[in-house]
């Protein structure tokens, strides 16, 4: 019963959260100079001051706020300004699938890698291998996306000839995109698992089993293990969020249409609906994120109550 | 590996029976992959090896895309950016009018091998009417023109077309181009005043008297009917500011009952059910289904040329009528399966930052001519990857090559690199108004200490031509002034002569660009030989995003700005109507009578010699009066697969597809 009201109120307060996200961005927006008419080619202003008034955008920011609501109540997102024909739906739903794919599998990577190079350098804790390999993992943390990605690419899509270099239908590419970015959180996961584990390995228990002479292959798995992953659970929430979110470098050098190239692309052109629209995507998709880990650590860690405190 | 079989249906590559095998082989090395996981490291590895194989092999089957795509005939071909719109009237960009020029074909169509060239389109022929002196063209249509659903493609559609583009409601970027025509001005901006007013003067209100009035839009305004002007008004709210003038805020000096005569005009003109598009038709008539008459505001030789440009295309009527409303940008008649084009290839499918796919258009009338069965435009808008992609087969063209790259190029695989002329001009704008460049003097010195041949040599890289003038040399016939050339001591007498001792005296002041590392570097460089040639110290660069950067532009809220253009048609008046007091592209507050009444007294004479020396005097004065300092003239840098014929070097660099072929090389080129 607790239960069920702790969550019935996490989710009235996401509501609450992704509401004032939604105004937020929409104020942020509309106050930010440069219009979404704006061009190389000037428009002469009687044919701004038409497009104006056909886009509501001469009406007071209050105004066009209220009218956004009511756009939103009905389920419609609007038109996008910069990808004339397509409504922000269209683009968000043709869009959203790929962030998805390369977003999942590259969480699927970093937990592949990361997790057992983390418990692996705990168990060898302050040898050369353990330092070889925090080492790495520590280079894996500081080199940005950007240098990955294309060195991957020049490795695996032209050196190598394993993959394609860029492309999403009929391609490969989009498996070096999830490498890319799995890499890098396989690298944070490593280094965070390794901690937890460590913290975990000189609990009194743990000595306990180790007197019981509870062998040590056991010890790292049956007991240790669930407690040290506790850490990576609670960080899937924000890692998973900025996977998808953070996509949008990765899918500009595998030159993939995904919602993250619209999330940057969107607030450049000024196209402002439809910076609203993937903003609002991704605070759905945070939110749900982080509510879920929270189950889920619950249910990892007995300790942990679902209450509302 | 389940993306591999969303193969797209049209060209399905032949070795995916020998992928599908595959799939399931990869499959298993996924599961192994969960087995190993925990128990054994060495196990994760060789999972993560036989994936990596296994994709490997699969591509490593597969001939390269390009290869697959020549057999097949169809050009894959880099565009820059993801298109804004399919619609000729909505864009503005060379990467869409790529597109537009796949999709239509208007009056007249561009030369496979020369863009001042000119080759019958939908007109089979055409002529000025004799006596007209250039300004009334007849252009004959061909009967056997068809539109990708069938129908005829007739005069009528011209018209509709012209009249949509300049209708005040279309929100067309580039309407201006057809400021050509008879009217064109008047019925685009809703000149109302023109009619109302004008023609029919009143004594006691002289237009003199009045002629401050905000008619027009004025997007600087607070107000927010002034910033649709009286033209932008409909009856009630006329009748609404004329009930209380003060909602509208006029001249000062005017008298209350020189507005009501105003508001009266107005209101009686609507009230009569007057309106300027009926009073003023724009001056273009079908004068039978295949007979197009254009008359012009002045003469214009070098019309052909300018009706080559994609705002010059003609749309179908019916299918945008259909989707809605006709000045409606947002309606779906864009997309596949709704496009109607009548270019050499249609539309068949359109997907967001990954493809625009066109084919052969069955029903074009000169089919024997298309030899390419399609055309994907890819939207690949970072030029690393662009470039990636090339290397990897995976494109026949790119738009452009990172610079760093392009002498890699030339020293290893010179057969792919592509350096042309282009009709195009890099340039800083200069703030006349205010600041230290509101004198002439000074922005001479600025000019003239800025060392052209330096900058394309090294920082640009691009094998660019030093910009001694504004208009870029052709062959067209026009031979540009070319005044402005480095010579540090000339900088400083000016320097001087603006009334500083030394460039330690100038005051500080900025050079804004548009974010980009390309434009910083150029900044920079012009920064540096300021301070070495005059000695001006406090130069700052700043950037601007491109939205803002347009915005300051407009505002002339700067004191040197970044810019560049690119010729619309192969003719100086694409470059020297710039600076013309009213255009709109203007943006550095120049304005000088002399080169105004120049360019108009050019406009009304046919003979292109005795026009020509009179564009070439208005540049002089251009070059003497410096609100721009020029810098180097474009070069298109581009990478060509050897697979692509009938490519040819073009000054505008619109190529015309039809004319486009795809043959497998005896030598491919060599993968680095």
């Amino acid at each position: 019963m607790e239960g069920l009201k702790y969550i019935g109120s996490r989710i009235l307060q996401s509501f609450f959260a992704l509401f004032c996200i939604i105004t937020i961005t929409f104020f942020l927006v509309r106050l930010a100079p440069g219009s979404p008419l704006s061009d190389e080619k000037a428009i002469p202003p009687h044919l701004l001051a038409q497009m104006n008034e056909k886009y509501g955008l001469d009406k007071s920011i209050p105004v066009q706020y209220v009218r956004y609501l009511g756009l939103l109540s009905r389920g419609d997102l609007g038109p996008s300004f910069a990808n004339k024909g397509f409504t922000v739906k269209e683009v968000i739903a043709q869009s959203w699938p790929v962030s998805a794919i390369i977003g999942f599998l590259g969480l699927g990577i970093a937990l592949v890698i990361g997790i057992p190079v983390g418990v692996f350098a705990a168990s060898k804790r302050n040898t050369n291998t353990d330092y070889f390999l925090m080492g790495v993992a520590m280079l894996g943390i500081c080199l940005p996306t950007f240098v990955i990605g294309p060195l991957l690419g020049l490795l695996f899509g032209l050196k190598l000839d394993w993959f394609d270099v860029a492309g999403w239908e009929n391609s490969t590419a989009w498996l070096l995109a999830s490498l890319t970015l799995g890499l890098y959180y396989a690298a944070y996961i490593a280094r965070l698992t390794r901690g937890s584990m460590l913290d975990v390995l000189s609990q009194d228990y743990i000595r306990t089993a180790r007197a019981k002479g509870v062998g040590p292959l056991k010890i790292l798995f049956k007991h240790a293990f669930r407690g040290g992953i506790t850490p990576v659970v609670a960080y899937l929430g924000p890692a998973l969020a900025g996977l998808i979110g953070g996509s949008f470098v990765v899918e500009q050098i595998f030159g993939l249409p995904g919602l993250g190239q619209h999330f940057i692309k969107a607030a450049v052109n000024r196209d402002l609906l439809l910076i609203n629209g993937t903003v609002t995507v991704f605070a759905i998709l945070i939110i749900a994120m982080n509510f879920i880990v929270d189950l889920v650590q619950a249910w990892l860690d007995p300790r942990r109550k679902l209450t509302t405190s | 590996m389940k993306f591999r079989s969303t193969i797209q249906q049209s060209d399905k590559l032949a070795c995916q029976r020998s992928e599908d095998s595959r799939e399931a082989e990869s499959e298993d090395s996924f599961k192994m992959n969960h087995h190993g996981m925990f128990a054994n490291p060495t196990g994760l590895v060789r999972g993560v090896l036989v994936l990596a194989l296994a994709a490997g092999l699969v591509s490593c089957e597969r001939p390269d895309r390009v290869e697959e795509a020549t057999k097949n005939k169809i050009f894959l071909a880099g565009n820059g950016a993801e298109p804004k719109a399919l619609d000729p009237h909505l864009v503005s960009s060379v990467g869409d009018s790529n597109i537009m020029r796949a999709l239509f074909e208007g009056l007249v169509i561009n030369h496979p091998s020369d863009d001042s060239a000119h080759l019958p389109g939908v007109a089979e022929r055409w002529e000025p009417t004799t006596g007209s002196d250039y300004k009334e063209w007849t252009f004959h249509l061909r009967k056997d023109a068809k539109w990708s659903n069938g129908d005829p493609v007739t005069a009528r559609d011209f018209v509709y077309a012209y009249h949509r583009i300049l209708d005040p409601k279309m929100p067309s970027p580039y309407a201006s181009m057809l400021y050509f025509l008879v009217n064109g001005e008047i019925y685009n901006k809703n000149l109302v005043e023109e009619i109302a007013i004008k023609a029919a003067p009143n004594p006691e209100y002289p237009w003199e008297s009045i002629k401050e009035v905000e008619f027009g839009a004025n997007d600087q305004s607070e107000n927010n009917l002034n910033k649709k002007g009286l033209n932008g008004l409909d009856l009630e709210t006329l009748k609404q500011v004329q009930a209380d003038l003060s909602t509208y805020e006029w001249p000062e000096v005017l008298s209350d009952e020189a507005k009501q005569y105003i508001l009266d005009a107005y209101v009686a003109f609507y009230e009569a059910g007057r309106t300027v598009q009926k009073e003023r038709p724009a001056g273009v008539v079908a004068k039978d289904d295949y007979t197009l008459v254009c008359n012009l505001e002045d003469p214009a030789p070098f019309f052909p040329d300018v009706v080559k440009h994609t705002t010059w295309l003609p749309v179908h009527q019916a299918t945008i009528e259909k989707y809605g409303d006709m000045t409606d940008p947002f309606t779906e008649w864009q997309k596949p399966g709704n496009h109607v084009g009548n270019g050499a290839f249609q539309l068949t499918d359109w997907r967001i930052n990954a493809y625009v796919r066109v084919r052969k258009n069955p029903y074009y009338w000169d089919q024997k001519t298309v030899k390419l069965n399609g055309i994907d435009f890819l939207p690949l808008d970072n030029q690393f990857t662009e470039e990636r992609a090339f290397r990897d087969g995976l494109v026949h063209y790119t738009y452009i090559v990172p610079g760093n790259m392009i002498e890699s190029y030339r020293k290893n695989q010179r057969e792919v690199l592509r350096v042309e002329t282009y009709a195009g001009v890099y340039f800083f704008r200069c703030n006349t108004l205010k600041g230290p460049t509101k004198d002439v003097n000074f922005r001479r010195a600025l000019a003239y200490s800025i060392d052209q041949e330096t900058i394309v040599k090294y920082v640009t890289m691009g094998g660019q031509m030093p910009a001694y003038g504004f208009v870029p040399p052709s062959d067209a016939g026009y031979k540009p002034p070319n005044k402005i050339k480095f010579d540090p001591a000339k900088a400083k007498e000016f320097l001087k002569a603006a009334g500083y001792e030394s460039g330690k005296d100038v005051p500080e002041f900025t050079i804004l660009i548009n974010t980009s590392e390309a434009h910083k570097a150029i900044a920079e460089a012009v920064q540096d030989m300021w301070k070495t040639h005059l000695g001006i110290e406090k130069v700052k660069i700043s950037n601007q995003e491109w939205k803002v950067f347009q915005q300051t532009l407009k505002d002339i809220d700067y004191d040197v700005a970044r810019s560049g253009w690119i010729a619309d048609y192969v003719d100086p008046n694409t470059f020297l109507s710039l600076w013309n007091t009213t255009d709109s592209n203007n943006e550095t507050g120049w304005s000088n009578p002399e080169y105004d009444r120049l360019l108009k007294e050019a406009a009304g004479v046919s003979d292109p010699a005795i026009r020509y020396k009179k564009l070439l005097t208005a540049e002089s004065l251009l070059l003497d009066q410096l609100p721009i300092l020029p810098v180097y003239w474009y070069t298109r840098v581009y990478l060509l697969h050897p697979d692509v014929k009938n490519w040819q070097p073009l000054l505008l660099d619109n190529h015309n597809y039809k004319f486009i072929d795809l043959e497998a090389a005896d030598t491919p080129p060599v993968k680095p």
